[in-house]
């Protein structure tokens, strides 16, 4: 089974946040809705071949801010009411902080990043 | 935190008249993965000798599955597999007399499973060990390493003789066996390889002591390689809480190391009035930084 | 957890180690029953007795050959970390080991019985097979272990020791009765069992401190440097030793012990490995591409030179006997035109081994074969009696050393 999910052990990024993050994010674009039932712990450690530990602190993490929930057996899925717009700006924050570090750096003001990320996604659309 | 699969306490190792382990103290517990890294000649292979029995520590004491380790008892060894660094595996012997013999051996020998991992590997059965090549040594002592489904499996750069795909298989199968019975791993390595990506500890080894022994999520978060760089000079060691390595590079210009949670780095910029630049590092240019 | 209980992987199926014990024990019961018949020379009983002891023989050889096999597994698991720490690899191995010990006993008591009881049919029989076997057993092992207790640096020096193993082998043989080779069978016998014993004691015992590898190999002397001199007079001093044991022992009789004293020749050279790692060197030129012509004068320096010189030493040798009256002038040229073919031959082997890139070496044992055809068919020109028999020994001698050195029997 091809995994969704895509866990890079050589980035500086922490394998388990890697993929709270990529649930996060997928929980918030609609692809994973309340109830969807996420692949267990050995398949997704057998697939990426990452220590099942590291997939497990992920899932009780996600379980503990409320994205996910624990069902009968050991199987996790997304929890009711955890897909929402809100979240999904949240998701965006690490990026917009960075925006603004860099700009701050080089000295840009904030019209100048507005009108170059206004004209970004004008463009993407 | 779990009961220790395999600790050691202040092992002290001398070989001839070179002290190759000082006080050296570990421990991994139930499912975790240590993955230990040094240098050529750092003492990694006398450490995990040490830490099975196989070699007699002068002071400290090496404990398995919590009984000492130079007089383990035949319950604690069917727990366990170990994968010696050159895989010194008896002549005269095809792979499968071999796996016959140890089968007969491992009281909790799984000769589907063990099948299983030969034809994933893809290990020759009908070769005589002499004859093989490094790697399909190397994965041979893996099978017979594997196929009772250890508890505890101690492998001494297990992957070194092994290309990228096959590596790859490996560390699959150590996961699935991880997932399935909680498998503690002990690996030694002189660069972090595939198995990075099982590694949940991380221990350096450096002419014979412990230098750092982390968790590897912790040390990703919180380790950050800083440039730092101002016009005067800076000085060329430094030894301080929170900064792990020190480098000078150039005039007045420095790589470090620095811990987050214990040197914050505005002290360290107030300290030195210099401009620092951080950046989070995967665990390969930890390694490489640290033991430059 | 199962009990650990003994197990044969590695020793063979017990019906071999029944096959062995059976015929051991029938092989003596029919000797002894031979010898009360009392064979006339010439008779068929005779040829039974002759025919009995070889088989006695035969037996040992193959119970040592399983018993090396033996040996060497077991030295390999005992050298193997990811072995020893398996459950149970100490309990198997040993009790194995000294299941095959108590058979080494019994198939030794039995050839020596055979030796003992058959003295006037077919003690000529058991005699080569003992020599055999004790050659197998330890003309290779002896200087090995000697040299590497004596921490002898070079492989050169072995030949120091190479004709040591016949001392006991001649005194065994000076006992009346053949008492004395019985007391040896058994004293080889007690010797395998020992050194199983160290193994397994090995095997069990926990390693000390800092030890890398647990080793029973404790009376390491100091390395002991060796200059040209000292060697050549090693050499020298091998060479001479071989002759006079040749010579001067009163069983060394011409007919009855040829195959005997062409074995002390060739143990001699055995010992001898400077030949081999001269033309190692002359091997991997030919493979760096110099032709066989330009090879020539490399061959000639480096393994003409020292045959010319063991030659010299031998026929010194000779002279050195001769002037003490310890030996006769024809038998001593006999013996003196035996080593000239030998060396020879060896030298010839060597040239064979340059060209096969493998590490079987058919050439070899084709050249040990022809000297030692060339040799009995010179006995038979000088009339020696019985030339046929000589010849079949010999061939036979040849062709189970070579078959020995190629499955690395000898250990």
């Amino acid at each position: 089974m091809p995994s969704r999910f895509h866990l890079d052990p050589h980035l500086p990024e922490p394998i388990y946040r890697q993929l709270m993050d990529q649930v996060r994010r997928l929980v918030a674009a609609g692809q994973l809705r309340a109830g969807d039932e996420l692949p267990s712990v050995r398949a997704i450690a057998a697939t990426h071949a990452v220590n099942p530990m590291t997939i497990s602190k992920a899932y009780s993490l996600l379980e503990a801010e409320g994205v996910l929930q624990r069902n009968r057996g050991a199987a996790m899925s997304v929890a009711d009411g955890a897909d929402g717009g809100e979240q999904a700006i949240d998701l965006l924050t690490p990026a917009l902080d960075r925006v603004v570090k860099e700009a701050a750096q080089l000295g840009l003001t904030q019209a100048q990043v507005i009108a170059a990320l206004r004209k970004r996604m004008g463009n993407a659309k | 935190m779990n009961d220790a699969v395999i600790e050691a306490h202040w092992l002290r190792c001398t070989l001839g008249d070179r002290q190759v382990l000082r006080d050296v103290s570990l421990r991994v517990g139930a499912g975790e993965t240590l993955g230990l890294v040094g240098r050529n000649g750092a003492g990694k292979t006398t450490l995990l000798r040490c830490l099975l029995g196989l070699a007699f520590p002068q002071g400290g004491e090496a404990r398995v599955f919590g009984e000492s380790a130079t007089d383990m008892s035949p319950r604690a060894k069917a727990r366990l597999g170990y994968v010696a660094q050159n895989a010194d595996l008896p002549a005269m012997h095809t792979g499968e007399q071999l796996l016959a013999l140890i089968a007969e051996w491992q009281p909790r020998w799984d000769a589907v499973w063990a099948a299983q991992l030969v034809e994933r590997l893809a290990v020759p059965l009908q070769t005589r060990t002499e004859k093989m090549s490094a790697g399909e040594l190397q994965l041979l002592a893996l099978v017979l390493a594997l196929g009772h489904r250890p508890d505890l499996l101690v492998l001494d750069e297990p992957v070194a003789a092994l290309d990228p795909v096959v590596r790859r298989a490996v560390a699959a199968i150590l996961a699935e066996l991880q997932a399935e019975r909680g498998t503690s791993i002990v690996f030694s390595t002189h660069i972090l390889s595939d198995l990075e990506r099982l590694a949940t500890h991380v221990a350096v080894l450096e002419d014979g002591v412990l230098g750092l022994q982390r968790e590897v999520d912790a040390l990703k978060q919180d380790v950050v390689l800083c440039r730092i760089e101002r016009q005067t000079p800076l000085p060329s060691m430094l030894q301080c809480a929170g900064v792990l390595s020190w480098r000078l590079s150039g005039h007045g210009a420095a790589n470090a190391l620095v811990d987050t949670t214990q040197l914050p780095l505005e002290h360290l910029r107030d300290e030195f009035g210099a401009a620092i630049k951080a950046r989070r590092v995967n665990m390969e240019e930890f390694v490489v930084e640290y033991l430059r | 957890m199962s009990s650990m209980s003994v197990r044969y992987a590695w020793w063979g199926p017990p019906w071999q180690i029944g096959m062995v014990a059976t015929s051991a024990l029938l092989v003596t019961v029919a000797q002894i029953g031979v010898q009360q018949s009392r064979p006339a020379p010439g008779s068929l009983s005779q040829l039974a007795a002759i025919l009995l002891g070889l088989a006695a023989m035969g037996l040992m050889f193959w119970s040592f050959w399983l018993l090396g096999r033996g040996m060497q597994r077991l030295s390999a698991v005992v050298g193997a970390d990811a072995i020893r720490v398996m459950p149970g690899a100490a309990h198997n191995l040993g009790g194995a080991a000294w299941l095959w010990c108590a058979l080494a006993v019994a198939v030794v008591a039995s050839a020596g019985t055979a030796f003992v009881f058959d003295r006037d049919g077919g003690g000529q029989g058991a005699r080569i097979g003992l020599t055999f076997v004790w050659l197998a057993c330890f003309g290779g092992a002896l200087p090995t272990s000697l040299k590497q207790v004596l921490a002898v640096p070079r492989a050169d020096d072995r030949s120091w020791f190479a004709v040591l193993p016949f001392i006991p082998l001649v005194a065994a043989w000076q006992v009346p009765g053949g008492w004395g080779v019985l007391l040896l069978a058994v004293l080889v016998a007690a010797g395998v069992c020992w050194q199983f014993r160290m193994l397994i004691r090995r095997l069990e015992r926990a390693p000390t401190a800092g030890e890398s590898r647990p080793s029973w190999r404790r009376f390491s002397l100091p390395a002991v440097k060796t200059g040209p001199v000292v060697r050549a007079l090693g050499r020298s001093g091998s060479i001479l030793l071989g002759m006079l044991l040749i010579t001067t022992a009163p069983w060394a009789s011409y007919t009855h012990d040829m195959p005997f004293r062409l074995y002390i020749l060739l143990m001699i050279f055995y010992g001898n490995d400077q030949r081999g790692m001269e033309l190692a060197g002359l091997r991997l030129r030919w493979l760096a591409g110099l032709s066989r012509l330009q090879l020539i004068p490399l061959v000639l320096r480096q393994a003409m030179l020292p045959a010319a010189t063991d030659i010299a030493v031998a026929a010194l040798a000779g002279a050195v006997l001769h002037a003490l009256g310890w030996a006769e002038a024809k038998e001593l040229s006999v013996l003196w035109g035996q080593f000239v073919l030998m060396r020879m031959a060896f030298m010839l082997s060597s040239l064979c081994w340059i060209d096969t890139r493998s590490g079987w070496r058919p050439g070899r044992y084709l050249a040990y074969l022809c000297v030692f055809c060339v040799i009995a068919l010179l006995d038979w020109l000088w009339g020696a009696e019985p030339a046929v028999t000589a010849l079949l020994i010999h061939a036979l001698a040849a062709v189970s050393v070579g078959a020995m050195r190629w499955r690395r029997l000898a250990f």
